[in-house]
């Protein structure tokens, strides 16, 4: 169970500041769209 | 005569707790309007599968042959992702794409819930499948579990829809719990009435469909098919499909998934101790959403100049739009001319899109992390 717990702690650092960055990369386009696009 | 009396020979009492068990997955669905469309179906498949002998599953039971061509190969919750994405209006979330922060924050429910479960024995993909619950979207918790868990995916979904009907009592104490007064009383500046353009509408379900799919190519099935459905609704052509994909699409792939995923509730395989562990942790799952969303909020207002009202951030999860209405409804209590609803439910909206982006990272770093 260690191994898959370190397993775990590993998806959950790379799957929420996986969410995050993602999120934040559609916040600029989507602020660059809505800025430009008219 | 034996063969006459097969079905009441073969009448075990795990039998009769399963007939119980859909009775109150249509009790709740009927008398209490608890998720209806799914709750219903999933009862009265789950009678149906428990009928001794039943000849709805097995070789040629028809809901077995509905569960190989329809979960097995992922069909219904994909087809489900497209009716979804035709129902979305982004709208709200382009008005605002600040409140994508909460959609993100608010997925926290997901890891924190795979950990839980790996503590409690689950190896990495079904912890995976019972964290995802907490994307509080019913076919992205049926997409994780076909694709990681298929043993699990009756509780999941049970587990996933029945507490997605129970955000407006699971939501309230936790938000309560986190928060003082004053901050519930916090008043946001008013979300300005911005036109989109018709353009950004149509560009955004494709950038976000390329974006993801480069990110996570094994997302695609999830994300690409829910922004197909939200492009057929936005294109403005397309004004049938978009209302055929809303009503048809969605009424008979639901009835269709629904009672499919009822008849894999087979006493045996439903009845065990795994099934009480992951009904409880669907609940942890939605209480650590909520919370990584309002500690979230309340994060950010260490830094911000214009206070963000917290509770704001426990509507970023996937429950639309219960839980823009939960938060509307507790500002209003705290202060009857205090009006958070829009903003609210941009953090809705960039929740569903928060639990689709957290599935699709999943499908792609589990597997990757188990080679």
């Amino acid at each position: 169970m260690g191994h898959t717990f370190q397993l775990g702690l590993i998806a959950t650092v790379y799957g929420l500041s996986g969410v995050f960055a993602v999120l934040i990369l559609f916040y600029i386009l989507t602020k660059l769209m809505m800025k430009f696009i008219k | 005569m034996e063969e006459l009396l097969a079905g009441i020979l073969n009448l075990h009492w795990t039998n009769l707790v399963m007939f119980a068990i859909g009775g109150i997955l249509i009790y709740l669905a009927i008398a209490k309007d608890y998720e209806p469309m799914l709750l219903l179906p999933i009862g009265f498949g789950a009678i149906l599968a428990n009928i001794p002998l039943s000849s709805v599953i097995g070789h040629e039971g028809v809901l077995s042959i509905l569960y190989n061509a329809g979960i097995t190969t992922e069909l219904f919750p994909v087809l489900i992702f497209v009716a979804v994405g035709a129902m979305i209006d982004f709208g709200p979330l382009l008005q605002n794409p600040f409140m994508l922060f909460f959609g993100a924050a608010a997925q926290f429910g997901i890891f924190a819930t795979m950990l839980l479960a790996i503590l409690f024995g689950f190896d990495l993909k079904e912890a995976a499948s019972i964290g995802i619950i907490g994307a509080a979207d019913g076919p992205t918790s049926i997409f994780v579990a076909t694709k990681f868990a298929q043993k699990l995916l009756a509780p999941i979904s049970v587990a996933a829809y029945s507490y997605m009907s129970l955000v407006p009592i699971i939501q309230p104490p936790v938000i309560r719990m986190l928060t003082t007064k004053k901050e519930r009383m916090i008043r946001m500046e008013a979300q300005r009435a911005v036109e989109v353009p018709k353009l950004v509408r149509i560009l955004f379900p494709i950038m976000i469909t390329v974006i993801a799919g480069i990110i996570a190519p094994i997302s695609v099935a999830l994300v690409g098919l829910l922004m197909f459905g939200n492009l057929i609704r936005e294109c403005g052509v397309l004004e049938r499909l978009s209302k055929a994909t809303q009503n048809e699409l969605a009424n008979l792939v639901t009835l269709l998934l629904g009672i499919t995923i009822g008849s894999t509730m087979v006493a045996e395989d439903f009845l065990n101790i795994n099934t009480l562990m992951i009904m409880g942790m669907g609940l942890l799952a939605f209480v650590f959403d909520t919370a990584g969303g309002v500690l979230f909020a309340k994060f950010l207002n260490l830094f911000l100049k214009k206070k963000v009202n917290p509770m704001v951030g426990a509507a970023g999860i996937s429950a639309f739009p219960m839980s823009a209405r939960v938060i509307q409804r507790m500002a209003q209590k705290e202060d009857p001319t205090n009006f958070v609803l829009m903003q609210a439910i941009s953090a809705n909206v960039a929740g569903q899109l928060g639990s689709i982006v957290a599935g699709g990272l999943l499908l792609a770093i589990v597997p990757a992390l188990l080679k």
